[in-house]
């Protein structure tokens, strides 16, 4: 059992990533993220979603490793759109618009475009060698654990993920709870009793969660940008590109801020439902005070490329440790892979290292050898995703409409399926107008059916005693941390408005 | 964290209605009512199954709890933000409606018809009803797609799709 720690099983990991099948797909997914990071109407969600059908005749290493792909290979497309359209193709690329557009504009828009590769290639690398030395140790913690632990894990993980996201943070509580009780809907694991199916024979197995992913992120988001789209005229590529490798100039400047932007992100990604977006502005603006010419950020700096660039990458990789330790999504994204998992058999949390150990080290060493590809695509096919860029919107979504149609129904062969996710699309669509942001709802409708259930084990070994949460010394010390995140997000704010009325 | 997007300068976000000027709701009041009237149901419903006690959670438990947090949770975003600056801006009934229908359609007719029927009247639906192309450029964007869609689903992948009616 030399599995259990560090490097051997990172090695044994590296040979089941090295497999020709996990290797070309792996190259599927990078690929196929880059795109849809790329592009600024479609997301990862959507694709996770729309390829994990595809996915079901493969081994569980290989759909993760392709599906993983996506997600990071996103965070590498969405800067190209960034420089040279001043667009976020991904959310978290936003800051990545102001210094590296800017640069576009002064004709360097290549050399942007390689530092931008560049960091994200050193910044992948350390994010997943953050994810190679802190799993074992939070394994071992998370292994001991019983029903009352996990319950309280899964409380302080959703409320923490749910409460620093954008937003008012009792809206997001309110929709990880809507994402539980929609989890209800179906069949009572425990007791064989129907809920909330209403008759419909088609609901006895629950809601598919990728009709709900696909529903609120493909068609919800689809109305929502048609409202707007009309108006909004194409968008012109910025200058020329020029050469993808940066100077002796632009190394010099932007190397510290590579590694300080790998680091920030890598610890801010670990943290439950800090995204990539805040590993990128909280790397951006410590680049900016430790700099000698903060005035300067915004009109071109390389290192103002490297550091959001660096930071949202790392975290991308670090975003997979609550998931693969403790079997906590800590966004919408992970929420598609822990369902992704469960698909394949596979319960997420701690037992997944020492039971699966191919499988946990096979996905993390393809990340070694993903972002590798993706450093490659990304400083050689520069001219490729520019025209990608050229693809308009209202091409772009019929054939996002199709896909999502077709990719629903072959979940299950079910027309029922399509209806429901058109369903989910209204609601997706009510969302925007009310902004609520989907991702809470998402990881409690994962969650949800777990959470039940170790609930419930956890009261009858209590003998029905709720105070068995808090006589348990872990559970009682992680309740204790939700208590603390809440008075925090809830009272900061606060505090802020006192100080600024004090002063 | 919380106003994350607000803090940095200089940055379009993409949210083409936030100026328009309308006046409805406050969003906040709206959402607050979504929930109460989300967790009322899971309550009133979840009441037809049986409860069971502490120690033994029956199936009505965990939703019919769940529901009542949804139910506060509500009320309290519902008065909070009862005032609130941000109002509801104007529905886009066409795109809502022409995306609903044409996805009702093609799940009405993929089993019946198959999906040389069914995809092309999706893209006609999608692009027509939205305003976003003439029938041309429905038939250009929608004829290769479903020969494609032919092409990668049912033969390529091997997905079980009626292709034919």
């Amino acid at each position: 059992m030399n599995w259990d720690f560090g490097l051997t099983s990172l090695a044994g990991g590296l040979l089941v990533a090295v497999q020709p099948i996990n290797l070309l797909l792996c190259f599927v997914g990078v690929v196929l993220g880059t795109l849809v990071g790329v592009l600024p109407g479609i997301g990862p969600v959507v694709t996770i979603s729309l390829l994990l059908p595809i996915t079901f005749g493969m081994e569980p290493v290989t759909a993760l490793i392709m599906l993983a792909g996506i997600y990071y290979g996103a965070q590498y497309g969405g800067s190209t759109t960034a420089i040279l359209l001043k667009l976020p193709g991904e959310t978290a690329a936003v800051l990545t618009t102001l210094d590296g557009n800017a640069m576009a504009r002064k004709g360097r828009a290549g050399a942007a475009l390689g530092i931008s590769a560049i960091g994200s290639f050193v910044a992948g690398i350390i994010g997943t060698l953050a994810v190679v030395f802190m799993s074992p140790a939070l394994v071992s913690v998370a292994l001991s654990f019983g029903p009352a632990e996990n319950v309280a894990l899964m409380v302080l993980g959703l409320v923490a993920a749910v409460m620093v996201a954008q937003g008012s943070p009792v809206a997001a509580v309110a929709m990880l709870v809507t994402g539980l009780l929609l989890g209800t809907v179906g069949t009572d694991i425990s007791t064989g009793i129907s809920r909330y199916t209403f008759g419909v024979p088609e609901l006895l197995d629950g809601i598919n969660f990728v009709v709900v992913a696909m529903g609120i992120y493909g068609f919800g988001e689809i109305i929502a940008n048609l409202e707007s789209a009309s108006a909004a005229p194409q968008q012109k590529v910025t200058g020329t590109i020029g050469s993808v490798y940066p100077t002796r100039d632009d190394f010099r400047r932007s190397w510290k801020a590579v590694l300080r932007g790998s680091f920030i992100g890598s610890a801010v990604g670990f943290l439950p439902g800090l995204g990539t977006s805040a590993g990128a502005f909280a790397a951006y603006t410590t680049e900016k005070k430790l700099s000698k010419h903060p005035h300067l950020f915004g009109t071109g700096l390389p290192e103002g490329v490297a550091a959001p660039e660096s930071a949202n990458n790392a975290a991308a990789q670090t975003n997979f440790i609550p998931l693969l330790t403790l079997g906590l999504p800590s966004g919408a994204v992970m929420a598609l892979m822990a369902g992704a998992m469960m698909i394949h058999g596979i319960v997420p949390g701690p037992q997944v290292m020492t039971t699966r150990p191919e499988l946990f080290w096979g996905l993390i060493a393809s990340m070694f050898v993903g972002n590798a590809m993706l450093l490659l695509l990304n400083l050689n096919l520069v001219r490729i995703w520019v025209r990608v860029l050229a693809i308009p919107y209202r091409v772009l979504f019929p054939i996002v409409m199709l896909l999502c149609a077709i990719g629903i129904y072959s979940l299950n062969n079910s027309a029922f399926d399509i209806l429901l996710a058109a369903i989910f699309g209204v609601i997706g669509y009510i969302f925007i107008k009310l902004r609520l942001e989907p991702a809470p709802l998402l990881m409690g409708f994962v969650l949800g059916p777990m959470l039940e259930e170790n609930l419930r084990r956890a009261m009858q070994l209590g003998r029905g005693d709720p105070m068995v949460f808090l006589q348990k010394p872990i559970s009682a010390g992680l309740l204790a941390a939700t208590a603390v995140i809440v008075v925090l997000v809830i009272g900061l704010p606060a505090l802020r408005r006192w100080r600024s009325t004090a002063s | 964290m919380a106003d994350l997007t607000n803090t940095i300068p200089d940055i379009e976000v993409a949210e083409g209605d936030a100026a328009s000027g309308a006046r409805g709701l406050p969003v906040s009041l709206l959402a607050g009512g979504v929930f109460v009237l989300l967790g009322a149901a899971f309550v009133i419903f979840g009441l037809d199954y049986r409860l069971g006690d502490l120690r033994s959670m029956g199936p009505g438990m965990f939703p019919v709890a769940a529901g009542t947090l949804l139910l506060l949770l509500g009320t309290g975003i519902a008065v909070a933000g009862r005032k609130g600056a941000e109002r509801l801006s104007v529905i886009a009934f066409r795109p809502l409606a022409a995306i609903t229908a044409s996805v009702l359609v093609f799940a009405l007719l993929i089993e019946r018809a198959g999906i040389v029927i069914a995809a092309p009247l999706l893209i006609a639906g999608v692009v027509l009803a939205t305003g976003q192309g003439s029938w041309k450029f429905a038939l250009a964007v929608g004829a290769p797609l479903t020969v494609a869609s032919v092409v990668i689903f049912p033969v390529l992948l091997g997905v079980p799709l009626k292709v034919l009616p």
